[in-house]
């Protein structure tokens, strides 16, 4: 009973699990009015910059994202909450759109070059690891506040536990409490991110 | 021992000092030691995400050609249902231009599916969870205007809102008796499932509360696969908190 008590009064303090995605999941499958609308305001930054530094493009990340969310909206039946976050499931959306954009980017490209009878320069892969990255910061941004700038802080900024206390005007306590549950919580939205794709 | 808890394998990757028991015991535990590697990987990766820049919002015209192009395909159509008043014997069926706007039709497909998963963790569970009474109801039939039992709206320990019913169903009913929730304009409404006894519980979809959908319904679905409301009610009543 003490130790149930005591970690209650910790998740108070330090900000339960997200319960207001797991009900946008079901508004979102149901339909609900404005839920687009609030998925759209939770993940089109990392949507959209996964198009941005995939393609390098400004109009076409901008159209890449606009269609993500429009397909998202009309194969929503397809979605179900039980399997794992909207937010998941629209990032995944948005992987297939990218590469397919990459696709028909480098079929017009070898088009082009089996004209000019010139070899197809090798191709890096960057992108991997620059996705991981954005993905990662988009798990971050979920976070919410305090835990989002804390992490930001200590991750991102390379600031101390101390440091951050002082700028954030918290408890040094309440800084590592909320460094070793934003860790926790930041491994199983990793895993879970890289479930649904 | 017991294996270290999360918050202390935190700790041990986030660098910071914890009980001697405890980091004596992850060296020796495969368990804990993974993941605690684990915990460490997210921490490796967060300081590599570093390197990358923060995200970058879209400009608003983005959701502006969204909201566009969503609206372009979901026409508001003319109201379905037949009005509070209706009797049984005036059974008409809509005609086929009369259909439901496509998101009530979406919105009642994913309502099967949460009923489907809540009628079996009803199943498998041992014991009845703790329930708040939100709102209730007295029905009425629409035919004799007489009593027709009680719907409640019941709040459970997991913050989940279900629909209790209990009347008495017709002995020869033509066809499946659908429970619905349905809007105070009697435009708006949610398919909750199907009533096959004097007794059902009906979980309501997250979105749905009975401020805005305070009209419990029963009507008369014949078995043509025509999934929306088919103006035949029988019972009705009118939830209040």
């Amino acid at each position: 009973m003490t130790i149930a008590r005591v970690e209650m009064v910790a998740d108070t303090a330090v900000g339960a699990d997200r319960p207001d995605d797991r009900a946008l999941d079901h508004e979102f499958a149901a339909g609900a009015e404005g839920s687009l609308e609030r998925l759209y305001r939770s993940v089109s930054p990392l949507v959209h910059t996964l198009a941005l530094r995939a393609l390098g493009d400004a109009t076409e990340a901008e159209d890449v994202t606009q269609q993500t969310f429009v397909s998202a909206w009309r194969t929503r039946e397809g979605y179900d909450p039980d399997r794992g976050s909207a937010r998941g499931w629209v990032v995944g959306i948005a992987r297939r759109r990218i590469a397919d954009a990459l696709e028909a980017r480098t079929r017009e490209r070898r088009r082009l070059e089996a004209v000019r009878d010139e070899s197809p320069p090798a191709i890096a892969d960057p992108l991997a690891a620059e996705t991981e990255r954005i993905l990662v910061r988009g798990e971050v941004e979920r976070l919410g506040p305090p835990r989002d700038q804390i992490v930001s802080l200590a991750f991102f900024e390379g600031r101390t536990h101390e440091q951050i206390a002082e700028r954030l005007q918290m408890p040094l306590g309440t800084v590592k409490s909320h460094l070793r549950r934003s860790l926790l919580a930041l491994r199983r939205g990793l895993e879970a991110a890289d479930a649904s794709l | 021992m017991r294996h270290c808890d999360d918050e202390t394998l935190a700790a041990l990757a986030l660098g910071e000092p914890v009980d001697a028991a405890d980091a004596t015991h992850v060296e020796s535990c495969d368990t804990c030691a993974r993941e605690l590697s684990a915990l460490r990987a997210t921490a490796a990766s967060l300081v590599d995400a570093g390197t990358s820049g923060p995200l970058v919002a879209p400009p608003t015209s983005v959701w502006a050609g969204i909201a566009a192009e969503v609206a372009s395909e979901a026409e508001p159509r003319p109201a379905p249902v037949v009005p509070l008043t209706a009797a049984r014997g005036a059974r008409r069926r809509r005609e086929p231009g009369h259909m439901f706007r496509p998101w009530v039709v979406g919105a009642a497909a994913a309502a099967g599916v949460v009923i489907g998963a809540f009628g079996i963790s009803l199943l498998t569970r041992d014991t009845v969870p703790e329930q708040t009474l939100v709102a209730q109801a007295a029905l009425s039939d629409l035919a004799s205007e007489a009593d027709a039992g009680t719907a409640r709206v019941e709040q459970r320990s997991d913050g989940t809102e279900v629909l209790v019913v209990d009347t008495t169903v017709p002995s020869d009913p033509d066809g499946a008796l659908e429970v619905w929730l349905i809007d105070p304009d009697v435009v708006g409404m949610v398919s909750l499932g199907f009533l096959t006894g004097d007794h059902g519980e009906f979980e309501i979809p997250a979105g749905y509360d009975v401020v805005s959908f305070p009209i419990v319904d029963i009507s008369v679905e014949p078995a043509d696969g025509d999934p929306t409301h088919s103006g035949d009610s029988i019972t009705r009543g009118i939830l209040e908190s």
